[in-house]
């Protein structure tokens, strides 16, 4: 549908007239925000809808199925032993591939991976690792945006500590753009700017950190942990 | 080999949740506990039932498979709304996407949310009255007739003394401006 009016009427119509609403696709940001805004009035204007009684019920009933003991893949199985034996070696609180890890072995570069703040973005018994950029390739001090499959991200390097973020905002899903004179990314959709740690600077409430990524450097690579149908590696060009 | 494994990465999973029948009762509860709020949450913010439904079943059951049961409730709580929230952006990003958006970012999980979850409905209330108020007059009132007197169009062009075309280009354009000055209730 070409008339954005009229779409939008459609789509307000069905929220007030308690139906779920066709998908329409939106061509501008603009838009899309405005439906959101749409559905948000519609939410709100009914103070607390309770889930109904049959919908609690079937979920539950899903829920308890979906977590017998039947339901565990062999794949799980095995790491549930290997989580296991990992708590029994002492490695508690670790990752699960560090838990599978042979032996941590001692740094091979100068350069060292940061370990993040919070939970990365993919776990690691579900990624991939795509190799986006060279460590002898670049200067000590620089900011790198790349696309890893299905991820889109930041590559600092800071010294001898590399780390990346997810190159998303944390609060809506707008892309980042770095901003080399301050030293952060800016989110263009609410005018937010986030460290190149990744905390959200001067922000009129408080959002959630932009995600890590996990990083690991083999050899000469500097490694991404990823997922993704389309499997490509872009190796951006460092920005700071 | 270094890899970025510190402490900070792993925090929920286990995957070891709900392997152990014991462990059943305590799902039931965290369930029960929690389903309304996650329900309530999702449907402030799509605004029908069936999706906010659609929802509500991705969370518990994306949680059911990695949730660590042995972890305090505020913490169980913190993740869901986390997961709620990723379902969230995965829905306005999958159904109506805007072309001219990056839209890569992927639906995994990322761990507990340190902000506590919006669920005040008077609170909400009345920052969505604040954003109407900040309106102009036409914006604003045509906002109030469709969303909070519930008029139609038609209801909606006689009270405002405009034909129906109007109230469609009014309602977009009013919509427009209160989602850029209520961005932060997205």
């Amino acid at each position: 549908m070409s008339d954005p009016f009229e779409r939008m009427h459609l789509y307000v119509d069905a929220l007030l007239n308690r139906k779920r609403p066709k998908r329409v696709t939106v061509d501008s940001e603009q838009d899309w925000m405005a439906l959101q805004f749409a559905a948000r009035l519609v939410g709100d204007a009914e103070g607390d809808a309770e889930p109904s009684a049959a919908f609690v019920a079937a979920l539950q009933a899903k829920v308890v199925s979906a977590s017998a003991p039947s339901a565990a893949s062999p794949s799980r199985r095995g790491l549930l032993a290997a989580a296991v034996a990992g708590v029994a070696a002492g490695l508690g609180g670790f990752g699960l591939g560090r838990l599978t890890a042979t032996a941590p072995e001692p740094p091979a570069s100068p350069a060292q991976v940061a370990a993040p703040s919070q939970p990365a973005m993919v776990r690691e018994e579900r990624g991939q690792w795509f190799a986006v950029a060279k460590l002898s390739q670049f200067s000590t001090e620089w900011v790198m945006r790349f696309t890893a499959g299905a991820v889109e991200g930041h590559l600092v390097r800071h010294g001898n500590k590399i780390y990346a973020v997810s190159a998303i905002c944390s609060h809506l899903p707008c892309s980042l753009s770095y901003q080399n004179d301050k030293r952060s990314f800016l989110c263009p959709c609410h005018d937010v700017s986030f460290s190149l740690a990744g905390e959200a600077i001067n922000a009129r409430r408080p959002y959630d950190p932009l995600t890590p990524i996990q990083v690991k450097i083999e050899g000469d690579d500097i490694m991404v942990l990823s997922i993704g149908e389309a499997p490509k590696t872009h190796q951006g060009t460092p920005q700071l | 080999m270094l890899t970025a494994q510190g402490d900070g990465f792993v925090t929920l999973w286990s995957n070891v949740a709900f392997t152990q029948p014991d462990d059943q009762s305590s799902l039931v509860q965290v369930y029960q506990e929690h389903v309304g709020p996650v329900f309530r949450f999702l449907y402030s913010r799509v605004g029908n039932r069936e999706d906010a439904e659609d929802m509500a079943s991705q969370v518990f059951l994306k949680a059911v498979r990695h949730l660590d049961l042995t972890r305090d409730t505020l913490t169980i709580r913190s993740w869901l709304f986390q997961l709620a929230r990723t379902a969230m952006a995965d829905y306005w990003r999958e159904y109506y996407k805007a072309p001219r958006i990056s839209l890569r970012l992927i639906g995994d999980i990322s761990g507990p949310d340190e902000e506590e979850p919006e669920v005040n409905p008077g609170a909400r209330a009345e920052t969505l009255r604040q954003v109407l108020e900040q309106l102009p007059d036409h914006y604003r009132r045509v906002l109030t007739l469709r969303f909070l007197e519930a008029l139609s169009i038609k209801e909606t062009a006689a009270e405002m003394g405009l034909t129906e075309g109007n109230v469609k280009v009014l309602q977009l354009r009013a919509l427009r401006k209160a989602a850029e000055r209520g961005s932060h209730l997205l």
